[in-house]
């Protein structure tokens, strides 16, 4: 297939524009129309070479599609059957409860997943069939799931983002850190660079200067926080570590000792 | 396989909250335009979120759809368009496991003409059972009584069929041919398709078109016996087979001819209320409840385990065939001004357009249907007041997509606006843009959320689904008032008061609540109490379109209980302070006022007192309430309240008298006096549960809940007040600002001249036998060491001005003292606070003390002290109740203020009031067959004695008793000349100067009575009102007769008198030792009490001395009132007998009027004649009688038109007569 | 089950044989238990007492019957499976009033088993709540959460609703049961079982017995957040499933007399050290308290933050209206309940160093809980207005 792409072009590269004084009507339409029908046979040749790779991506992801469907159906039958609704809805905590039914998800997650890789052996299938390097504009095709993932992926980076931020100031303040907030906008951020560098990467923007960009910024606020730990807070920081080392110890006595006990707190 | 039931609770209807929604318009998943069961499985958690616990889908099974989906082509699947078999199961499970039921319809009646059945009925031959299974008949005439229902589109219910050659009956749509129930085939098919969907789990079944099942000729084919039998069968498959699961019938008919379909329990579980719901639209427009009152009270009490079904709007016409053609014609004018809404016998319009998008009326509207007995049915999009087209044909205008979001199609469908099964509603107003659950859910004032609220709310009370209903009949119409009440298993009672108003203004409502007199209301939106419940009429001011749901509290001492008072406590310290010093109280009064004890108590007053009856202005509001000083009572270390707890700190708060100024807006301050306490522990338990009445305010402590309040409710405080007497104690008067602790608890000296040692030491007061008359004690004081009467005086007038000497900078000084007469020291007596709370409030001691705390005071002695002292320990006069001691305070400058005074009980029968009265009302009932008799001459005080007419013989007693009365007043009036070295009590001439200021006063009185008459004649009786004019034009008369008061030449002296004379101050008692009358004992006699003087004048006046006729005058009226009141006991006791002729009856009690005031006159006049110059001369004293009756009744007639108007014609009557 | 059929095979005529009192006792060393079940005889002498242990029954023979039940799943606490068995054993040997034992439980004096009991079979008391003397500065969650709102919410003055020994009637151990039972169903491994509420619920009769002194168990994981997530998280559950009962006006259980406290030493706990907690939180967490908090609060808070350690007190009017908001916050999932309880334990720690600069001042700790208690029962009408209309422009 290649090899004719090629041998096209060659044809293309020979018939070159005639040299400059020849201008009789007929050379001209003549030379009009064969270049007329060279483009046509330049493209359709390309759609002859494109054709396979894109029937076999829209084979794939048919089959697959179906095989999700399938899938899907039989786990949502199994599951049913299983009562598996019932039992996971009473393990997982409620407010953690997605909006629809646990098996649902599951098998939409099948679905969603066989079309998935439908669309990526299709993507493939199409990819190995059509040549690199024509600058055509269904190329964006593949690149377009890049963008969908891309998508998905910032979404999540945030929400994980908003929710760690969120833990760990929580748990940071609970533990007495000075600096708390500076840890959590530290986690916040290092989880939205990376979720940055990571879309960056998927769709394939920048290259080898987003990871290094990214490693220098991952590697900056490791060493802010390291710096606030170390330097701007280091007495705070030891400080807290050490009231939380004698509380450690105030509470082994507590079991120990009942005249201590009567002295120390205990929470429960 | 059959599935079972999602709930445990067979009646889990009655506490439902259904949502009435269409598969088609909720949500489209497969975006083809048409919602599906996908579509709403995403949106179930919107719906349990708003709190709805049972879906009612409507058809969705396979149809041609040319009613909605009425019109079923298969009844055992799902239409394709909305999902599969298994989506519908899918559904099912994910609404059960979200603790949601799930309602479907069965359309029984008929089926569309596109169903198997029809069309092989239309081949099969007549006769044959697939042509059976549908009503054929050759003729259009048959069943002629039946009326259409779709007026609209069909003129006949009988259409011709070309294939079957022969008419099918329907009796909605032509293409709905019915099925014939008389083919037991159909019975067998319908309960197929009904398994099917019971086994796969489905809740409930709505019965569509329910009464026209069955078709007889003759009648309209609606409600026949038939169709009873039919629903009977099934529900009986349902009992059968199935548990906890429920048929919701839909007969558009009366509530009377609803009731049937609920058979004994055994039929349907519930039914629609159609009639009520155009009637509540019609209640809301006219501004008046009747629409509403009248279609309850039509509606029929139903068996225990059914329940109506109510609801707003649903996804037909708003019907208007349970209406009268007036009401109807009214509807269409009032809510369809476009005839396009109109359509068949209704009108085709959502709730918010219905109502002008008012938010208000939306709000009253789910307020009435979330608290009218019976299960609430929402209609889909009515709780973001979705809007309609009506533009669109049939009843589809109220059947759009519902407005999830402001996207494309409303986020119902992402499909292309063409391919819409229905356009979304677009208008400025309705349109999705505006109107859409995500822009309501963010809004928190939104409509959703108030639904969502409302209700969250009605799901927490069971009152609403379970409870009877009872209307209130306020009178004015455009208030909607009801009561809710259900008793629960556990024995609670839960009550609810629901208000609404159904005008567009603001309505003033008073409720007749007595029923629930004590009750707490309680807002239950925002839990806010509102004022308790009285036996008077409950009056609420409501804002346009308001509603009020009002849960009704039995008065539980509970932390609830009181959030009045501590929310301005601790809303107040939130605010501002924020720091409440947990140990507030540890330093005792002072303390606690100086800090914000003062700030709380003084506002807690104000509230407080005017719930008092002893508190008497209550006519007046008050302004502030101040704390002027107090004496704290020297209680004990182990007294019996705190013997528990003694190290609590707040029994280092000892009891006080607290006394504080009352301000008000207009009049004078006045001075009350409040004993206080503040108890803790086990006596917070016992004071919060017996007597709620007495807390003035509820504090938060470092040890806990405490309560402050009216001391007298504790034992130990009337104990300690007795004791301080007993001990003659004197203590401190304490102020803001002076930091003085608490006097010792050993009682200082008192002051008093005669008893120079410790009370502790020599008792004031020898101890008399237990045994000993109340009286003989008077009479020899101490025993040991007899006093001389002068000595008894000097006491008396070291006392007028007491401690100016003794402690000159220390202000005020508080004193108790025991009388000479005291006969007991500090026998431990159980207490008790008298029940008769007056103007004072009283404790008793045993059955041999009474102590009167006086409330307000007044700075003078009180006349009581003075007089009862005189009487008791100088003039020894018998016939009152001892006098035993007393509590007061005395300032600086010698003015000395009567706290409380103790007396002796004596032991008697009532007052003479109910005593003259039972007695008469027994007479007059036995003398009212006779004749009336002949009218006596009105005595005077020149007239002779007579003997008592034979006629009043039934009624001997009394009159004898009056003359008794009148020998009792006389002594009085003797003893209380004698204190002749006394300033205070010694007789004086009646001058002319007193006798001029005398007319001058009832001059004035005269104006202002006839002034107050004038005014109130419009509202008196007609006969009252004769005889009121009657008066007015005797004006100059009156004060004719007045002036001649003054031209008395001799008239007699002035001496202290009683003041406040009448039959109830006088007590009826056997066995009273006259002494030195010799009256032999054990027969009745009288005691005369009280001799405060009539307490709305001031101290001053009622301790001025003067002519003792006074005294007779009150008796003599005392008389005429006890004459006809008893007319009033017997006709009330003998019932309408006597009634007949109340105008004998009145001549009788005129009679008996004359007679026994002529003879209390004659033995007054009889005892005086000892001291003659007491009295002027007869001709004299009868003018002063004269002028002095006229003023008591006067001053009578004044008191009747503000109190007692039914009572005004005797004291008008008495004038007329003078 | 064993109940189901009437003559359950496996069991000998011995050990189904009636009791007058069952006792079970969780698993504990055996010395401890030892001690345990000397007191248990001292305490009752003359009735028959079946003892179920989940130790293994060997060592000296007794005077009290044993038997054996399985090892229940929590260390600390009454678990789910303990009222189980204590309804099962119960049912089999017609017992009339069962006593559960926590860890520890040999420090229970033989009187205070025998009042536990005695409140059960004499009195016909369904639930006896057993009132411990703590040292001070013991059990504080109890005392600053658990007691007051359980109080408040549900009129019931016991002062340990979590107590770790309990009498039960019959019939309130199988209430119990039931409970547990749809609690182990759910699967909840961490749920607690509020006895109180349940009693309340089910219209039982409640009794608080004096046990005086017990040492109590150490909680499985120390850590004062994990901890305090549970306990208060389990009790706004519970809130939260029973609404529509305690928001019925109820009257509050008559008065105890006032506990006497415990004397001890007037410890000087670290004060400044929960003090600089609360402050740091105060300067982080704004953001959170503020969705859950009304501005009021947070004002007060604002004014607490600025005060040192010596002098801090957190005013009991704020202190209800935080735990009445949070529990509003619980239910309404304002933010994520994991977070919402990890901003509470601030909080709570500002409140236990008021609490001790109380009681530091002079004032019994037990008065000054008392007066926190009052405070809750005082502004319940917050609680139930907020539950009822939770808009939060008004709060």
């Amino acid at each position: 297939m290649l090899h004719r792409i090629d041998s096209a072009l060659q044809q293309a590269d020979v018939n070159t524009p005639a040299p400059p004084g020849s201008f009789d009507n007929a050379s001209i339409w003549q030379h009009m129309s064969a270049a007329l029908h060279q483009s046509l046979d330049r493209v359709l040749t390309q759609l002859i070479a494109v054709l396979p790779g894109l029937l076999a991506f829209f084979v794939a992801l048919a089959i697959f599609s179906l095989a999700g469907a399938l899938l899907s159906w039989l786990s949502r039958q199994l599951l049913g059957w299983v009562k598996f609704d019932s039992r996971v809805t009473h393990t997982i905590k409620s407010d953690w409860a997605p909006s629809s039914s646990p098996s649902e998800i599951i098998s939409r997650v099948l679905f969603w997943g066989c079309v998935l890789l439908g669309l990526i052996i299709g993507v493939s299938a199409f990819d190995t069939s059509y040549a690199t390097g024509a600058a055509l504009p269904i190329s964006l095709l593949p690149y377009l799931t890049h963008a969908v993932g891309a998508v998905l992926l910032l979404i999540a980076g945030i929400l994980i983002a908003r929710f760690l931020a969120r833990s760990v100031l929580i748990s940071a303040i609970n533990a007495q850190l000075q600096y708390a907030r500076i840890l959590s906008l530290g986690v916040k951020w290092l989880v939205l660079v990376l979720t940055a560098a990571m879309v960056l990467d998927h769709l394939q923007v920048g290259g080898n200067v987003v990871e290094l960009a990214f490693g220098i910024l991952f590697g900056g606020i490791v060493l802010t926080l390291a710096l606030a730990v170390g330097l701007g807070s280091r007495d705070l920081v030891s400080r807290s570590l050490e009231s939380r080392v004698e509380h450690a110890g105030e509470r082994t006595n507590i079991p120990d000792d009942a005249t201590t006990a009567s002295r120390t707190i205990r929470h429960f | 396989m059959k599935k079972i039931a999602s709930t445990t609770d067979p009646l889990w209807y009655k506490d439902a909250v259904i949502y009435e929604l269409h598969i088609r318009a909720f949500a489209d998943s497969n975006n083809d335009g048409i919602g599906d069961f996908q579509g709403l499985l995403t949106r179930l958690d919107y719906l349990k979120e708003l709190g709805v616990t049972c879906i009612w889908i409507l058809p969705f099974f396979p149809s041609p759809l040319r009613d909605d989906g009425y019109d079923i082509a298969n009844y055992t699947d799902v239409n394709p368009s909305y999902g599969t078999l298994s989506d519908f199961k899918a559904f099912l499970d994910a609404a059960h496991q979200r603790g949601m039921q799930v309602m479907i319809e069965l359309v029984i009646n008929h089926t569309s003409d596109q169903h198997p059945w029809f069309k092989a009925a239309k081949l099969a031959a007549p006769g044959s059972p697939e042509r059976e299974m549908y009503v054929w008949s050759d003729t259009d005439q048959k069943y002629k009584d039946a009326r259409i229902i779709f007026t609209d589109t069909e003129k006949s219910n009988w259409t011709w069929d070309e294939t079957a050659k022969a008419y099918y009956w329907h009796r909605f749509f032509s293409h709905q041919p019915d099925l014939n129930y008389d083919n037991p085939q159909v019975m067998e098919e319908v309960l197929t398709a009904m398994r099917f969907w019971l086994d796969m789990g489905v809740d409930a079944l709505r019965m569509d078109a329910i009464p026209y099942l069955c078709e007889r000729d003759g009648t309209t084919c609606e409600n026949l016996p038939e169709t009873h039998v039919v629903i009977k069968k099934l529900r009986a498959v349902i009992d059968a087979e199935y548990a906890n699961r429920l048929i919701l019938a839909e007969a558009n008919q009366w509530p009377a001819d609803v009731r049937p379909y609920f058979g004994d329990g055994d039929e349907c579980h519930m039914a629609f209320h159609f009639p009520l719901m155009p009637r509540i639209y019609m209640a809301l427009r006219q501004e008046d409840r009747l629409p509403i009152s009248d279609i309850m009270a039509q509606t029929p009490p139903i068996p225990d385990n059914c329940q109506w079904g109510l609801f707003l709007r649903n996804h037909d016409e708003l019907t208007l065939e349970m209406v009268t053609d007036d009401e109807r014609d009214y509807m269409y004018f009032a809510y369809s001004a476009d005839p396009r809404m109109r359509v068949n016998v209704g009108i085709r319009r959502r709730l918010a357009p219905l109502v002008d998008n008012n938010r208000r009326r939306i709000e009253l509207l789910n307020s009435l249907l979330l608290s009218f007995p019976g299960t609430p049915i929402l209609y889909y999009g009515d709780e973001i007041g979705m809007g309609d087209n009506i533009y669109l044909g049939d009843r589809n205008g109220v059947r759009t997509p519902m407005q999830w979001t402001s996207d494309r199609n409303a986020g119902f469908s992402k499909c292309d606006p063409a391919r819409l099964y229905f356009p979304v509603v677009m208008d400025p107003i309705y349109g999705y843009q505006v109107v859409n659950v995500e822009a309501q859910l963010s809004d928190q004032s939104s409509l959703l959320h108030w639904t969502r609220n409302m209700i969250a709310l009605r799901k927490l009370f069971k009152v609403f689904g379970r409870g009877t209903l009872t209307f209130l009949n306020p009178t004015n119409r455009k208030v909607l008032a009801y009561l809710r009440n259900l008793d629960l298993d556990d024995g609670f009672r839960e009550t609810v008061l629901c208000v609404a108003n159904l005008s567009r203004f603001a309505q003033p409502v008073s409720l007749d609540l007595s029923e629930y007199a004590g009750y707490g209301p309680v807002e239950m939106l925002g839990y806010v109490p509102f004022p308790a419940i009285t036996q008077e009429p409950y009056s609420i001011t409501l804002a346009p379109y308001s509603f009020l749901w009002l849960e009704l509290q039995a008065v539980t001492p509970s932390a609830e209980e009181l959030p009045l008072d501590l929310n301005i406590e601790t809303s107040a310290s939130l605010a501002s302070e924020g720091f409440s010093a947990p140990a507030g109280f540890a330093g005792g009064w002072a303390e606690f006022f100086a800090s914000a004890g003062a700030a709380m108590l003084e506002p807690a007053l104000r509230d407080w007192l005017p719930k008092k009856r002893w508190f008497g202005a209550k006519t007046r509001t008050i302004e502030s309430v101040r704390v002027r000083n107090w004496t704290e009572l020297p209680m004990g270390p182990k007294s019996d309240g705190f013997a528990e707890n003694g190290t609590n700190k707040s029994a280092a708060i000892p009891p006080a008298l607290v006394f504080f100024d009352v301000s008000y807006f207009e009049g004078k301050p006045d001075v009350y006096q409040m004993p206080l306490a503040i108890s803790t522990g086990a006596d917070l338990d016992e004071i919060t549960v017996n007597h709620p009445e007495s807390i003035v305010a509820k504090l938060t402590t470092a040890s806990g809940l405490a309560v402050l309040h009216d001391a007298l409710v504790r034992a130990d405080c009337r104990d300690e007040l007795l004791k301080l007497i007993v001990s003659n104690a004197t203590l401190p008067v304490l102020e803001i600002g002076t930091a003085t602790q608490i006097a010792a608890a050993t009682p200082k000296t008192p002051a008093i001249g005669a008893s120079e040692m410790p009370a502790e030491i020599i008792p004031a007061v020898s101890p008399a036998p237990l045994s000993a008359q109340p009286g003989e004690a008077a009479a020899p004081p101490r025993t040991a060491t007899p006093v001389k009467e002068s000595s008894d005086a000097q006491r008396l007038q070291s006392r007028e001005s007491p401690f100016a000497g003794d402690a000159p900078h220390e202000g005020n000084q508080f004193a108790a003292r025991a009388s000479s007469a005291f006969p007991l020291r500090s026998a431990q007596l159980s207490s008790r606070v008298g029940s008769a709370e007056q103007s004072n409030t009283s404790v008793l001691y045993g059955k041999q003390l009474f102590l009167k705390i006086y409330r307000r005071l007044q700075p003078e002695e009180n006349p009581d002290v003075e007089i009862g002292r005189f009487l008791t320990e100088v003039a020894h006069y018998p016939a009152i109740p001892p006098f035993l001691g007393e509590i007061s305070i005395s300032s600086g400058d010698g003015v000395k203020t009567t706290l409380a005074i103790l007396q002796g009980m004596v032991q008697n029968e009532g007052d003479g009031w109910e005593w003259f009265l039972n007695e008469l009302s027994k007479g007059l009932s036995s003398v009212s067959e006779k004749p009336a008799p002949e009218l006596s001459p009105v005595p005077t005080w020149l007239s002779e004695h007579k003997p008592i007419p034979k006629s009043l013989e039934p009624v001997r007693a009394t009159l004898e008793a009056a003359a008794l009365l009148g020998r009792r007043t006389a002594e009085l009036h003797l003893a209380l000349a004698k204190g002749t070295d006394l300033p205070s009590f010694a007789p004086e001439p009646l001058l002319k100067e007193d006798l001029a200021r005398d007319v001058e006063r009832i001059e004035a009185q005269i104006k202002s009575v006839f002034d107050a008459l004038k005014a109130r004649l419009p509202k008196l009786d007609d006969a009252v009102c004769d005889r009121a004019a009657l008066l007015l034009s005797r004006r100059p008369e009156l004060i004719q007769r007045v002036r001649q008061m003054a031209t008395a030449k001799t008239s007699g002296q002035r001496i202290r008198i009683h003041g406040d004379y009448h039959l109830g101050q006088t007590l009826r008692v056997t066995g009273l030792d006259a002494g030195k009358d010799a009256s032999s004992v054990g027969q009745s006699d009288f005691m005369l009490i009280d001799f405060e003087g009539e307490p709305a004048r001031p101290i001053e006046e009622r301790r001025r001395k003067q002519s003792p006729l006074k005294d007779v005058v009150g008796m003599m009226r005392s008389f005429s009132y006890a004459a006809f009141a008893s007319i009033d006991r017997a006709v009330t006791a003998r019932g309408e007998g006597l009634a007949a002729d109340p105008n004998a009856l009145a001549d009788w009690a005129r009679l008996w009027q004359h007679t026994a005031t002529a003879e209390f006159l004659s033995s007054y006049r009889d005892v005086m004649a000892v001291n003659p110059v007491l009295l002027p001369p007869p001709a004299e004293a009868q003018i002063l009688l004269d002028g002095y009756l006229l003023e008591k009744a006067l001053y009578e007639v004044l008191y009747e038109l503000n109190n007692r108007p039914a009572w005004v014609h005797i004291p008008i009557n008495s004038i007329l007569t003078l | 089950m064993a109940t189901t059929s009437p003559v359950p095979e496996d069991t000998s005529i011995a050990e189904r044989s009636t009791a007058d009192l069952l006792v079970l006792v969780s698993a504990m060393p055996s010395e401890q238990l030892a001690r345990a079940l000397t007191n248990l005889e001292a305490a009752f002498a003359s009735e028959s007492v079946i003892v179920a242990t989940p130790n293994e029954l060997t060592g000296e023979p007794r005077r009290l019957r044993m038997i054996s039940t399985q090892q229940s799943s929590s260390g600390w606490a009454l678990a789910p499976t303990d009222f189980v068995n204590a309804a099962q054993y119960g049912r089999e040997h017609e017992a009339r009033a069962i006593l559960l034992l926590g860890p520890g439980a040999d420090s229970l004096s033989p009187v205070a088993l025998r009042g536990l009991a005695d409140a059960v079979l004499k009195a016909s008391i369904d639930l006896a709540i057993p009132h411990y003397s703590l040292p001070p500065h013991a059990g504080l969650i109890n005392s600053a959460i658990l007691y007051p709102l359980t109080r408040a919410v549900f009129a019931s003055r016991a002062r340990f609703p979590l107590a770790i020994d309990l009498g039960l009637s019959l019939r309130m151990a199988e209430q119990l049961a039931n409970v547990a039972q749809s609690i182990s169903a759910a699967n909840q491994v961490e749920a607690l079982i509020w006895p109180i509420n349940e009693a309340v619920a089910a219209g039982f009769t409640i009794d608080e017995v004096d046990v005086g002194t017990r040492t109590m168990p150490q909680p499985s994981d120390p850590d004062i957040n994990s901890i305090l997530s549970l306990i208060t998280g389990s009790l706004f559950g519970d809130i939260e499933a029973k609404a529509a009962l305690w928001q019925r006006p109820r009257r509050p259980s008559p008065a105890r007399r006032m506990a006497n406290d415990v004397p001890g030493d007037d410890g000087t706990a670290d004060v400044a050290r929960m003090v600089s907690a609360f402050q740091l939180a105060y300067a982080n967490l704004q953001e959170i308290w503020s969705l859950v908090l009304p501005p009021n609060s947070l004002l007060l808070l604002k004014r607490c933050s600025v005060l040192d350690a010596a002098s801090f007190r957190m005013p009991d009017n704020l202190w209800v209206r935080v735990i009445y908001d949070f529990v509003i916050a619980y239910r309404l999932r304002t933010i994520n309940r994991g977070h919402l309880l990890g901003a509470l334990i601030p909080l709570y720690l500002a409140w236990v160093a008021g609490h001790i600069n109380v009681t530091a001042s002079g004032i019994p700790a037990e008065r000054h809980i008392e007066a926190v208690a009052a405070a809750f029962e005082a502004d319940k009408p917050y609680l139930v207005a907020r539950w009822r209309w939770p808009d939060r422009f008004n709060s």
